[in-house]
Order: structure tokens, then C-alpha cells, then sequence
């Protein structure tokens, strides 16, 4: 832990997001502690719902009403973002924290040049002239693999492809060279064979520039070839975390165990796949005790307590009582 | 499995083309070109004379990714498209000519699953209705045998009867689904196309969902033409796979040859192209080039030769067709002629 405190770009540390709603609080993201190094790739996954974007918004502080940030740290470089003032944020956000959203089709504005955009983006965060700006958003553009980039400069969002677009976005986000990218199912609306091509560009440039990334999806199949690292999150608490092949290959809370089993095509064709019974439980006013507990085959009486995040292998992290 | 002896497939298609007119009327089709009017006619290529069997009890899996026609060529075998050329049998008799009274005894034995739960249900119809007003159109039921036998549905696809006065916003995408599966089930269909059905649900809803589909399948002896973009679902459920693009199928074989060994240069970088968790590195996509051409002007030649690998002077020229590489596994490809 200590060795790895130089490299350490954000420390998360029992964040609280709750929503004051008129039928109860909803505890969308419920303590929750995770760290991320330089050049680190770290996927988040869970079902809608689970709080990943949340915790994605809540990095970059935007919740909005009647959400609210009520404990926890983040600490961004160094410094507690929770304890910024908003002009502070703006400066951070696009800037040293830049974030990919699922559909290229509504982040980017129709009535814009796709250049005016990342233009926009340059001159707001980085001090040079409009000539400069111009010519380095074509530099980007070309390095996303947009061809005949000094054309297409001037070309409306419409006419681009989804993949295309993403592209761009992506141009956008590494703009301003950050030190940490989110991106939210950056790849969900895309086609196998472009999210394969975006994904392969995304990694070449984050690895490249030693970016730290966070990758929210609901994909596990995905996050075990893309990531580094894996947090599992089930009804806004983080249940398993650790390296990706130990999660993968050896997961150990019941839902982790229970996500990989269910996925088809590894286990013999035709026949009945292991499920998880039941659904996710509705997040307003939850009990205490370990959320997935209704669904769980292994559960007892005794899981209606807390469950805290246990290191029970090195590096690998469970919050199931069943396990420490 | 799959009943090849007797000849005679539940379903089959012949050279079925789907095309839809983007300019709809005079107004659209005027354009000014170098100061001259002109009438444009384009037409987007969604489905080209595609020919498949579906045998009885099988289930064929249709692949592609989006915009290939896969879900065009499912909504034509239905009836809700008319073919623009082509023929579909059903059961040795033709079908897609029919209308009316006349294709009525068709719809009852071939139904439909759709993609969004949330939108293929009525709001405003409770789930007994949904469920009921299909067996009584058909004439399967009426009266009071009605819901006794949806209830019956209910209990089967693993919902609670006491939910049949609900309506759908009540319940969650799997449930929906699940209803949907019941609407589907109430006219005892023999064929059941199922478009995209678990794509819009969580990863843990997924596999209920699919096993209920199978248990369906044994129990009623259905025959599922079963259109998806997840590879990892086919290899599962399917019999038979056939891969689409661009509104050609470009190959088809049983489940298992086409996953151990697929020909078609398209097949291969759709397989590749997919996360498995069988490999945990990663692997560099650099080989995949360009995107998917436009369907309003389809290319010359083979419709993946500009993205092809193995790209042959013949790919540019002619289009290939569908032809046996081995017995039962067949390829549009150049490389196989």
C-alpha cells in the first residue's frame, strides 16, 4: 500500500451518495472504497442500478438534487475533491478528470462543427490561439484513426458514424492530456466489430499516456479482456474487488460466483444455465444486512449484519460473511 | 434433433428481398441536380434474396449486427413486412401472398417474442387481457375458459397467477418479458421468432429467461428461429446458426461446426471480435478495417469486400452465393468457389 502511494492518482474511501426522495432515501452508492494508480485500468461492473454511475458522477461531483454527496472522500492527486469549491471543480472536470459517456449520439452537441467542439475544449482548459487549438484538434482526430482528419474538421456530428463519433469523444476526452478518464458504457451502443475497434483505441491511448481509467459496464466478458483491476457492485455496495484474473477465474462472494456461472456458451450447450434466482431488491430504505441475501444460496441468518469489504488474498477483497 | 430425413421443413424461404423506398412520394423523389429535375429512387436493401429452411423442433439462430436485417427478414416471415421478391412456405404451403382471413391459421402457428419488454405491451391492458385476447381471436377460447387457462400460462412461465390483474408498468423487464413469452405461448404456436428477447435485460435476469425459453421449447414442442447479436447465447440455445450481413446471409451451418470452424472471412471477425471469458488478455483489434457500407447503396461483388482481409479481384466483380463447403455447412464465399 504504501509503495504504490506515489503512483496512487485517486483514493475513493467510504463514499456515501444517498437521494432524499418522497418515498425514502435511496442509497445508491453505500460506502464505498476503492484506489486507482497511474496507468491503472479498472472496471466497474453490476446491473442498472447497481450505483456504478453514480459513483462515476460522484467523482466528478455532479449529483444533482435530491441526490447528495453525505460521506467519504475522494482524493484526486492529492487533494480531497469533496472539499473543492464548484469554480474549483470546473477547472478539474474535462480538464484533469475527462469523462466518456455511452452515446456519442447525445454528447456531442448536432449544431457544432465536430472541430468547433474539441476547439472549444482546448481553448477552455489550455492556454493557446485559435490557429494552435485548430491545428492540435486535427493532430487528435487523426490519432483517434479519423481519416482525412483535415476534412472531416469541419464536418456536423450528424455525418459522422456511432463509431465515428466515438471516436471524437474520445478525441475530446484526451484533449487535455487528463490523468483519469471515466467512461460510462463507452461501448454499449456500438457494434461488436466497432466497440472491438473503439476498445482496442481506447486501451492503445490510456496505456500510452499512462491515463488511469475507470470503465463502468455492465459487461463482465468485457471488463475480463479490458481491465486490470475489477470492482463488482450489487445494489450500491461494492461486494468483491480485486485483480482481474483472480475475480474471474476465482471469484468468491455469491453474486460474482453466481454472474459468471450464468453466462452461456462456456458450459455444456442445450442445457438448463445456472441462474441467479430472483432480482435485484428495490434500493429504497434497504436493511442493513448484506443486500443480496433473498437471492443468495449460501445466506444464513447470520448475513443480516453488514458485511464490510475483507482482504481475504492478497489484493482480493470480499464483503460476504461467508467468506472471512 | 433435427429431423433432415423427412424433407419436409416447417418453414421455408426462397430468394426473400426486402427493400423500402426512401423517397415516399413525388414531393420526395424531386431534386435539383446540376439545374435539371430529377427523380430520385432509392431504396434501402434491408433483406437480399435470402433462402433458408427451418426444420421442426430445431432452433435456428439468425446472427448479425445491427442494421444486417436480421430483424427485417424475422418481421417478413411473420407477415408484418410483405417481401418485396420471394417466397416463404410454411408447412408446404405458400405464405406470403396471403392477407386477411387467409393468413389468419398462419398467425396463430407462428408467433413472436420481441426485444423491449416495455414497449410490445399495452399499458393500458391488464396482463389477463394481454394473454386472453389472442386465444379468444383465435378461437381457442372464450367466456370463462379464458382465464383459467392464462392463469394456467402464468403459472407455467414462472409468474405468480394472482399477478393476471396487473398491469404491465407493475413489473420488472424480466417479468415483462416473461409475460410476453405467455402471450406468445397462449395460441399454441409450432414457430416462435424471438428477436433480440434477452438483450434488454440485466446480465442476472439473462439466464432465467433463456431457460425458460429451452424449458418452453421441450414442453411444447416449439420451433424458435431465434435472432441475436450475442454470440455467446447462440452458441448455447442454437441448433443451427446462420450469420447475416448486409442483408445476406454469408453462412450457415450446425452450432457446433460453425464455432469450431467458421469459413466465412466475416464469421471469423465477428467471432473474434467478441469478449469471451475464455481469454483474459487483451487482444489487439488492428485487423478490423472500416465499417459497415450503407444498405441504400449496397457494394459491387461480394457486400464484405470492402472490409475484407482476403480481399480477390472476382470479390469486386461478381456476388457469390450460398454454397456448400461440406454437407451441411454452407458459405458465400469467393475463397470457397
Amino acid at each position: 500500500m504504501m509503495g504504490a502511494a506515489n503512483n496512487e492518482i485517486l483514493r475513493i474511501s467510504g463514499l456515501k451518495t444517498y437521494f432524499f426522495t418522497r418515498r425514502g432515501v435511496v442509497k445508491a452508492v453505500d460506502d464505498i472504497s476503492f484506489s486507482l494508480r497511474k496507468g491503472e485500468i479498472l472496471g466497474l461492473v453490476g446491473e442498472s442500478g447497481a450505483g456504478k454511475s453514480i459513483t462515476g458522477f460522484s467523482i466528478l461531483r455532479l449529483i444533482d438534487e435530491p441526490g447528495k454527496i453525505v460521506a467519504g472522500e475522494i482524493i484526486f492527486e492529492g487533494q480531497n475533491l469533496l472539499a473543492k469549491s464548484e469554480k474549483e471543480m470546473e477547472r478539474i472536470r474535462g480538464n484533469r478528470i475527462a469523462m466518456i459517456f455511452q452515446d456519442p449520439q447525445t454528447s456531442l452537441d448536432p449544431v457544432f462543427t465536430i472541430g468547433q467542439q474539441i476547439v472549444e475544449a482546448l481553448l477552455l482548459h489550455q492556454n493557446m490561439s485559435l490557429k494552435e487549438a485548430r491545428h492540435r484538434a486535427i493532430d487528435l482526430l487523426r490519432s483517434v484513426g479519423i481519416p482525412s482528419p483535415d476534412d472531416r474538421i469541419d464536418d456536423y456530428p450528424h455525418q459522422f458514424s456511432g463509431g465515428m463519433r466515438q471516436r471524437v469523444v474520445i478525441a475530446i476526452a484526451t484533449s487535455s492530456n487528463p490523468a483519469l478518464i471515466i467512461a460510462d458504457e463507452p461501448s454499449t451502443a456500438l457494434d461488436v466489430t466497432i466497440q472491438a475497434q473503439v476498445l482496442s483505441l481506447m486501451r492503445n491511448l490510456v496505456k500510452h499516456r499512462q491515463t488511469a481509467m475507470i470503465l463502468i459496464t455492465h459487461d463482465i466478458a468485457l471488463v475480463g479482456q479490458f481491465c486490470d483491476t475489477i470492482c463488482v457492485m450489487y445494489a450500491g455496495r461494492l461486494v468483491e474487488k480485486g485483480p482481474k484474473t483472480e475475480i474471474i477465474r476465482s471469484p468468491l462472494h455469491p453474486y460474482t460466483q453466481g454472474l459468471i456461472r450464468s453466462i452461456p456458451g462456456r458450459q455444456q450447450r442445450r442445457k438448463r444455465l445456472d441462474q441467479i434466482p430472483g432480482m435485484m431488491p428495490n434500493l429504497i430504505d434497504m436493511p442493513e444486512g448484506c443486500p443480496f441475501l433473498p437471492r443468495c444460496e449460501q445466506g444464513s441468518e447470520g448475513c443480516r449484519v453488514r458485511a464490510h469489504l475483507e482482504e481475504v488474498s492478497p489484493n482480493h477483497w470480499v464483503a460476504c460473511l461467508r467468506r472471512s | 434433433m433435427r429431423l433432415t430425413s423427412d424433407g419436409n421443413p416447417l418453414l421455408q424461404v426462397e430468394g426473400v428481398t426486402k427493400h423500402f423506398p426512401i423517397q415516399k412520394n413525388i414531393f420526395e423523389k424531386i431534386t435539383v441536380k446540376r439545374g435539371r429535375l430529377r427523380l430520385l429512387n432509392q431504396v434501402v436493401h434491408a433483406v437480399n434474396g435470402v433462402s433458408l429452411e427451418i426444420h421442426r423442433g430445431e432452433t435456428l439462430a439468425l446472427v448479425g449486427e445491427s442494421g444486417c436485417g436480421k430483424s427485417t427478414l424475422a418481421k417478413t416471415l411473420l407477415g408484418l413486412h410483405r417481401p418485396t421478391a420471394g417466397k416463404i412456405w410454411y408447412g408446404g404451403k405458400e405464405i406470403s401472398s396471403l392477407t386477411g382471413y387467409r393468413r389468419r391459421p398462419f398467425q396463430k402457428r407462428i408467433q413472436m417474442i420481441f426485444q423491449d419488454p416495455f414497449s410490445s405491451l399495452n399499458p393500458h391492458k391488464k396482463v389477463i387481457d394481454i394473454i386472453g385476447q389472442p386465444m379468444k381471436i383465435h378461437g381457442l377460447a372464450k367466456g370463462r375458459q379464458i382465464s383459467p387457462r392464462v392463469l394456467e400460462l402464468l403459472a407455467k412461465v414462472g409468474m405468480d397467477p394472482a399477478f393476471a390483474s396487473r398491469y404491465p408498468h407493475q413489473f420488472s423487464g424480466g417479468q415483462r418479458q416473461r409475460i410476453g413469452i405467455a402471450r406468445a405461448l397462449a395460441v399454441e404456436p409450432e414457430l416462435v421468432i424471438a428477436d433480440e428477447p434477452i438483450s434488454a435485460l440485466d446480465v442476472s435476469i439473462q439466464a432465467q429467461i433463456l431457460n425458460l425459453m429451452m424449458e418452453m421449447q421441450e414442453e411444447f414442442h416449439l420451433t424458435y428461429l431465434f435472432v441475436s447479436h450475442d454470440l455467446s447465447v447462440v452458441k448455447h440455445i442454437g441448433t443451427r446458426v446462420a450469420v447475416m450481413y448486409l442483408g445476406f446471409i454469408v453462412e450457415t451451418a450446425e452450432t457446433e461446426d460453425i464455432f469450431a470452424d467458421p469459413r466465412h472471412p466475416y464469421t471469423q471477425l465477428l467471432f473474434s471480435a467478441i469478449p469471451s471469458l475464455d481469454r483474459l488478455e487483451f487482444e489487439e483489434m488492428a485487423k478490423i478495417e472500416g465499417e459497415v457500407p450503407t444498405p441504400i447503396q449496397l457494394p459491387p461483388g461480394c457486400p464484405f469486400h470492402p472490409r475484407c482481409p482476403r480481399v480477390m479481384d472476382v470479390c469486386r466483380r461478381e456476388r457469390p452465393t450460398l454454397r456448400p463447403v461440406f454437407s451441411d455447412h454452407l458459405v458465400s464465399c469467393h475463397l470457397f468457389g
